[in-house]
């Protein structure tokens, strides 16, 4: 079993942009999802996980080892894929795959050849594998950033917003990948996509502004909120005084009408009707009144 | 909205860190060369010119960095989908930029011109004596040469950014520019390099049309420029100069309109699926179904050891440095480094003209690898070490790369050694050239072992630099910036120190010595070995912390914070780190003290303390009678293995004034261990620096009175003295080294005039009028010589004389010389392991003394040496001694020869000259050989008398030699070229010379009078009154001051003259004492041919001749005088050439001429032996035009 326990991180950037506030998170084994809106805060959590940025304060212990002393204990188990990344021109898949299995430590000819065979199967990029990797389209170079973080033996697997930008298929076969390994080893998987979640997460958080407003297993936090999300056809006039009156969490377009989303205990009016819960009813609800306290406060 | 994006352009380059620091630097430079004395003279208008135009060769690294940051800037950022899709024009999108970058680099070149002018206005060191400084005299230059070249590499750089939107590119092709000019330069000889070599008019006239900066055709225009010229007239914007600006000026125009028409908003393509072709790492074929049945399974991962380490370490080396050799700009550094090898070699080689060719020694070779080597090797280092840091993050690659876990130390020892592998790869294609070079020539004495000395001595600055650039890259904010910081910091350290006046040989931090000139075939690179290791052990060991320091604040994060950093240099050091920089500061320390303790203060001439004293305290004694030396006894201990000399001196010296004397200062450049005159007492001795003595006379040396004079001396080289009196092989000591010198010196008086007033030493120098100049009737004895000297045992020593006896002990060997006829003083000492080639001619014993394997000439040497022997004894009296010992001595003397008595020091470079068709261009061996054994006739047997002129019968005398043996040996052909390189170097030499030009027959230590216009003046006495009449000329100043040096230039100016009319006098009268030079031209040739078919041919040739005053103003005289003229069929340069020479007699202005031919000539030539003094000479050449009939 392997942890990763995050004690109470704060980061603040040298432009006083304060990235990460009191995070605090325990994870083990399976897949965790870290779910929050642009600038959330989770790609500076990665990369301090990673150890390749520090924190102002607080810890990152993995497996009972303080990173932030040592980043190069993790680094021996880490798989990532960062959000964005690029290659050096002129080299194929299998070259630079190759160079970074070395750097991972996989030394054995045979067995970095045969691992690199299977994940460029796995990622579907066998048939590419001698192609110059800065040529590859997005989906591609994205499934290239997996094969090359499975590389070696990862415990701890890394992969920020890896579906944005991917279409379907390419995002089924990707998180099928993901999930796959993810019995033994910790996949941290960062997202504003609250499908990505649903359909793999055992556990999640949701970190807005820098902050955990919500950690749970996605069921239990749907069946907090069950029954209490309504749904009303809504005309764009009126939206505003809609959301003056009420909870509105979140407005979706169908067909050319808008409908509006609102919580509340109980029904409220009967053009109200009640809808099942979805985690994004959960994310959304979450988000909003996070902003509410934080206004607040 | 141009006015606004303009504005918005300057904006933007005045918040660059890159452009302040340029400008900055550009305005420093300007301060610092205003108070540099002798740096520029502001009286001088043309010396103004060519610092002021200097900047435009910085200038294009300027531009080349602003062009950089402004063109790509969107790229760089991303912002370019943005920009591009914006209202903004093109037109205003180009132009803006465009002219933002020329407005702010105008205006950093502008700042410069005005820090020059303006520091010398105000003078603040009081070193400028200038009544009136105008500052159109520096703005003028930088509107006719830098603001077109500023606009014209503006546009040039721009136009490149544009089209390949490529940094790299940009910054090769402002290095493109800047070796262009260099070649350029070098090649015509222009003062920018140095250089002072003789090309012929067309090929200047071409390379300054083809320079880009116009610094060529400033130097084209000028050339030939009296230094009054120089000082009164400003470069004019007309001729090749004018037509150079035009042309590049309209170049850069087509460029901007180029650049505007083919420009469109649209992001650049990269060629999308190319298949790879080359793989670092091979895919065994497998089975396609066992393939797709491997399962993806974690590779266990053993903790990282040693070998995975280094396995990691190889890869990582691998990728960085497979990625760099592959790219565009490495190849197309590679490709113009080695082509300008080649063209360096191959020009070195063959050398043009007087230079002759030379063989593709291994040495020569090396030193022109190791030349270049250093500037581009500096370039390589700098600009590569920003890529391969800012590689990863460049492609966005890092967070994948630092996530590995791979060790820092290992990531960034791939950097250091992918780095280094630079170097290498270039130093190995400089070898490889020069391989090439010596099997195509067929040289086949290959020194491998000095191949691989480049890598240590040329590859051990590039791995300290490159310490420093991968350090400053690792602290600077971004790639370009680092760059620049490193070249600032790199040339900072090494010449800041010095620059500021601090001289000491440490001062100039991580600056090792430049070895590529020094090396010898006697010792190789000598001394200075000692001296390089030494200095490489401190500044790698001081290297190596800054290593260390880099090691220690190397963080892969994405976050880049310099005080973070500069924090961890001084935080959290482990016990191994502090020990390791005790250990390498202790190095630094023990070294520093080493080379402090043995690099010894410079001679007492570097002084100006001591220099300052002597002034002050024996200036009194300027004046004082003296007497002068009639026998030289010495025993010379040579100890060239241990460094070490000895010698101990008995001499006569003489009182040949006709008053008596009584107080004589002596100086001498070592301690005299021992001193004493006869009858005489030392009464204030001072050996602080120099030897320094005052002697009195009791009683008092009376005129025509001898006495006797005995000194001891010994000299003990240190192991890092370089110096080259005395050398473990290859020793010349000369006489000067070590004896005392009678008298005030006034050489030793300081020169600067700032330096004069710092120190308080009066300004006034007094100058001696040559308008009233009288040559006194002074003669003086020569000297009785003889020696004993003694060398190590495998070693043979040499002194002028006769070899009377020879005898050896165990380990050192001793001849004894003694001169059987009087000599002059120029004595020197021989000792080097020479191999001997002797042959008896006519009584004279030829000896040739050179090292083994430098025996490929002597035949030549001794061939030249038999021509000179017969044309003297022939014509000049016998050759004064049974033997004539030409003794090789190594390249560090500058000199290409030197006569002493019976004996020639003749220099290294000789031997290794190729001679193989010695017909072509000058044969310079020859010449050299027959210019020194002309002086036993002129110089030793006939001693000039003390006074002005003398060199005129020395080196004038030689050169004349010269032109007559090389004309017997190789032909006229041979001579016409020579006389014309003399022609040539006469003028050029005198725009750097004085105002006040001696007349011939006054001439002192001025070679282009004395060496230039003697040879032609000569050739033109000799077309005067012919071969036979001057030689009997000669002969009879010979016989008449054989016993004395009394010879005087007005004699044989006096003799001649008693031989000829009337008219022909008033012609020497003009050439040997005044200044006329010649404007000769063919305007025009017209020919019939008549029935009897001759050929009928009417010349109009234009005569002008000039006297320049002594003030330097230029007047129009006279012309009636006899000329040759020569009908070619060949190109007169060609040996098999056959000439028809007529003589004519020509008036001032048009002459028409006709002349009746058998054939038709091909050229037609007014003085075709070059025997007048014609700044264009050109034009006295007409090309017929067959067609014509
Ligand atoms: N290197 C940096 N310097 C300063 N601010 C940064 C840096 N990286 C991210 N930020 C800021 O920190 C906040 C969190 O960013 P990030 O971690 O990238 O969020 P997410 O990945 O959730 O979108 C944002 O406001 C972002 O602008
Ligand atoms: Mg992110």
């Amino acid at each position: 079993m392997n942890t990763l326990v995050i004690n109470n991180a704060s980061k603040v950037y040298s432009n006083g942009t304060k990235a990460l506030e009191h995070v605090s998170l325990k994870i083990s084994n399976g897949m965790f999802g870290l779910l929050g809106p642009n600038g959330a805060g989770k790609s500076s959590l990665m990369r301090t996980i990673a150890g390749l940025q520090t924190l102002t304060s607080g810890s990152v212990i993995f497996n009972g080892n303080d990173i932030s002393k040592d980043p190069s204990k993790i680094r021996q188990h880490l798989g990532y894929l960062p959000q964005e990344f690029g290659v050096y021109p002129r080299m194929s898949a299998l070259d630079l795959l190759n160079h970074i299995a070395i750097l991972k430590g996989v030394l054995n000819k045979k067995e970095r050849q045969e691992q690199i065979e299977a994940l460029l199967i796995k990622t579907n990029l066998f048939e590419h594998r001698k192609k110059f990797v800065s040529n590859y389209s997005g989906g591609m170079r994205r499934r290239f950033g997996i094969a090359q973080a499975l590389l070696g033996n990862p415990k701890l697997i890394m992969v920020d917003e890896p579906t944005a930008g991917l279409d379907p298929e390419e995002r089924n076969r990707f998180l099928d990948v993901l999930s796959e390994v993810s019995s033994s080893v910790i996949v941290l998987l960062s997202t504003h996509i609250v499908e990505d979640i649903r359909v793999l997460c055992s556990n999640m958080a949701i970190l807005s502004n820098g902050q955990i407003v919500k950690q749970g297993n996605p069921n239990d936090l749907i069946n907090g909120l069950h029954g209490k999300i309504w749904k009303t056809p809504v005309l764009k006039s009126e939206l505003n005084v809609l959301k003056d009156k009420y909870n509105v969490i979140s407005t979706r377009l169908l067909a050319g009408k808008t409908s509006a989303y609102v919580f509340s205990e109980e029904q409220l009016t009967t053009d109200f009707e009640s809808v099942p819960t979805d985690l994004e009813h959960v994310y959304f609800h979450i988000l909003k009144t996070s902003k509410t306290t934080s206004y607040a406060a | 909205m141009l006015l606004k994006l303009i504005k918005f352009e300057l904006k933007y380059h005045f918040k660059q860190t890159s452009y302040l620091l340029f400008t900055t630097l550009f305005f420093l430079s300007g301060v610092y060369l205003g108070i540099q004395e002798g740096a520029i003279n502001p009286e001088n208008k043309y010396n103004i010119h060519l610092f002021c135009s200097l900047i435009s060769l910085a200038s294009v690294f300027q531009i080349v960095f602003q062009t950089g940051y402004t063109v790509l800037r969107d790229t760089m950022n991303n912002s370019a989908q943005l920009i591009y899709t914006t209202s903004v024009s093109k037109f205003q999108f180009l132009y803006s930029r465009y002219l933002g970058i020329f407005i702010t680099s105008s205006f950093s070149t502008l700042l410069y011109v005005l820090a020059i002018f303006t520091t010398i206005l105000i003078d603040p060191l009081h070193i400028y004596s200038a009544e009136t400084i105008e500052i159109i005299d520096f703005i003028w230059p930088w509107l006719i040469i830098i603001l077109p070249n500023v606009f014209i590499l503006t546009a040039l750089l721009f136009t490149v950014a544009l089209f390949t939107k490529k940094v790299p590119l940009i910054f090769f092709f402002g290095i493109l520019i800047f070796i262009l000019f260099w070649v350029n330069n070098f090649n015509i000889g222009s003062p920018f390099t140095g250089g002072k070599l003789v090309v012929d008019e067309q090929t200047i006239e071409k390379v300054a049309l083809f320079d880009v900066l116009g610094l060529c055709s400033s130097y084209e225009q000028t050339q030939f420029w009296s230094p009054l010229e120089e000082r009164t007239e400003r470069v004019k914007f007309s001729g090749t100069l004018a037509f150079n600006r035009l042309i590049w000026g309209s170049l850069g125009i087509v460029l901007l309109l180029v650049s505007y028409l083919s420009f469109s908003f649209k992001l650049s393509e990269s060629k999308k699926g190319r298949i790879k072709k080359h793989r670092f790492f091979k895919f065994k074929s497998k089975k396609q179904k066992e393939i797709l049945s491997t399962p993806y399974k974690p590779v266990f991962v053993l903790k990282k050891s040693f070998k995975s380490r280094l396995k990691e370490f190889f890869n990582l080396v691998v990728i960085d440095f497979k990625i760099t050799i592959f790219s565009k700009t490495f190849i197309l550094l590679c490709i113009v480094w080695v082509g300008m090898l080649l063209s360096a070699m191959l020009h070195n080689i063959s050398g043009q003209d007087v230079y002759g060719n030379v063989l593709p020694t291994t040495g020569l070779l090396t030193g022109l690898i190791l030349e270049p080597l250093a500037h581009i090797g500096l370039f390589l280092i700098v600009f590569y070490a920003g890529e391969l840091v800012w590689k990863s993050r460049q492609y966005n690659f890092n967070e994948i790369l630092d996530a590995a876990p791979t060790q820092n130390s290992v990531l960034l020892f791939s950097k250091y050694t992918a780095l280094f592998l630079l170097p290498i790869f270039i130093i190995v294609l400089g070898i490889l050239t020069a391989l090439l070079i010596q099997i195509s020539f067929g040289y086949s004495t290959i020194d491998l072992k000095l191949y691989l000395s480049i890598f240590y001595f040329g590859g051990t600055s590039l791995f300290i630099y490159g310490i420093l650039s991968l350090f400053i890259q690792q602290i600077a904010s971004n790639k370009y910036l680092g760059m620049l910081l490193s070249l600032v910091v790199i040339y900072g350290l090494g010449y800041g120190l010095p620059s500021i006046g601090f001289q000491h040989p440490l001062a100039s931090i991580f600056q090792l010595p430049k070895v590529g000139e020094g090396y010898s075939d006697f010792i190789g690179y000598g001394q200075l070995t000692n001296v390089f290791n030494w200095m490489s052990f401190l500044w790698i060991s001081l290297a190596l912390i800054t290593l260390l320091i880099s090691f220690k604040i190397y963080k892969r994060t994405s976050e880049h914070r310099f005080k973070n950093q500069l924090k961890l240099i001084v935080t959290n050091w482990s016990k191994l780190q502090r020990l390791l920089v005790l250990v390498l500061l202790g190095f630094v320390c023990i070294s520093s003290v080493v080379i402090d303790g043995k690099l010894i203060p410079k001679s007492y001439t570097d002084d100006m303390s001591f220099r300052e004293n002597y002034e002050k305290n024996y200036a009194k004694y300027k004046g004082y009678p003296l007497p002068i030396v009639t026998s030289v006894k010495t025993k010379v201990l040579l100890r060239p293995k241990a460094l070490k000399y000895t010698v101990e001196g008995v001499y006569t010296i003489f009182n040949n004034t006709e008053k008596p004397i009584d107080t004589l200062l002596v100086t001498a450049r070592n301690k005299l261990d021992q001193f004493s005159i006869e009858d005489a007492k030392i009464i204030h001795k001072n050996s602080a620096l120099a030897d320094v003595k005052l002697v009195v006379f009791d009683p008092a040396l009376l005129p025509h009175e001898s006495k006797q004079m005995s000194f001891k001396t010994q000299k003990s080289i240190g192991d890092f003295e370089l110096q080259k009196d005395i050398i473990s092989n290859g020793t010349y000591l000369q006489n000067s080294a070590f004896e005392p010198r009678f008298g005030y010196i006034k050489d030793l008086e300081i020169v600067g005039k700032g330096e004069r007033k710092k120190r308080g030493l009066s300004l006034e120098q007094k100058k001696e009028d040559l308008k009233t100049y009288k040559f006194e009737n002074t003669t003086r004895p020569k000297q009785d010589f003889e020696t004993w000297v003694t060398t190590d045992k495998n070693q043979i020593p040499i002194a002028p004389g006769q070899l009377i006896n020879q005898w050896s002990t165990d380990s050192t060997v001793t001849y004894h010389y003694k001169s059987e006829v009087k000599t002059d003083n120029n004595i020197s000492y021989f000792s080097s392991n020479y191999e001997t080639t002797v042959e008896a001619y006519k009584n004279v014993s030829i000896e040739v003394y050179y090292l083994p394997k430098h025996n490929t000439n002597v035949s030549e040497i001794i061939k030249a040496a038999k021509a000179t022997l017969d044309y003297g004894v022939a014509n000049f009296g016998n050759y004064p001694f049974d033997h004539l010992r030409i003794a090789e001595v190594p390249l560090h003397w500058k000199f290409g020869g030197h006569a002493l008595p019976g004996t020639i020091a003749f220099q290294e470079r000789f031997f290794t000259q190729d001679i193989s068709s010695p017909t072509n261009g000058i044969n310079q061996l020859s010449r050299v050989v027959i210019h020194e054994i002309g002086h036993q006739w002129f110089g030793q047997k006939m001693s000039p008398a003390p006074g002005r002129g003398g060199n005129m019968l020395n080196e004038t005398m030689a050169n004349y030699m010269e032109a007559q043996v090389l004309e017997k040996m190789y032909g006229k052909a041979m001579v016409r070229r020579l006389a014309n390189f003399s022609r040539r170097r006469y003028f050029n030499f005198r725009s750097s010379a004085e105002i006040e030009e001696p007349s011939l027959h006054l001439v002192q230590n001025e070679t282009y009078i004395s060496y230039r216009k003697g040879f032609v003046v000569m050739q033109s006495l000799k077309e005067l009154i012919g071969e036979a009449t001057l030689n009997e000329s000669l002969k009879e100043l010979i016989s008449s001051n054989q016993k004395q040096e009394s010879a005087r230039s007005i004699d044989f100016i006096n003799i001649v003259l008693s031989i000829v009319d009337l008219q022909e006098q008033s012609l020497i009268n003009d050439w040997f004492k005044k200044r006329i030079i010649y404007d000769l031209n063919i305007t025009n040739v017209d020919y019939t041919k008549s029935e009897n078919s001759m050929y009928m041919l009417e010349i109009d040739i234009s005569t002008n001749r000039f006297e320049t005053g002594l003030n330097g103003d230029k007047s129009e005289i006279n012309t009636d005088e006899t000329f040759t003229i020569g009908f070619y069929n060949k190109y007169p340069d060609d040996n098999t050439a056959l000439p028809e020479f007529r003589t004519i007699r020509l008036k001032k202005g048009e002459n028409k001429t006709n002349f009746k031919l058998k054939d038709l000539p091909k050229y037609i030539i007014i003085d075709p032996m070059v025997t007048r003094l014609d700044e264009d000479i050109t034009d006295n050449i007409f090309e017929i035009d067959d067609e014509q009939l």
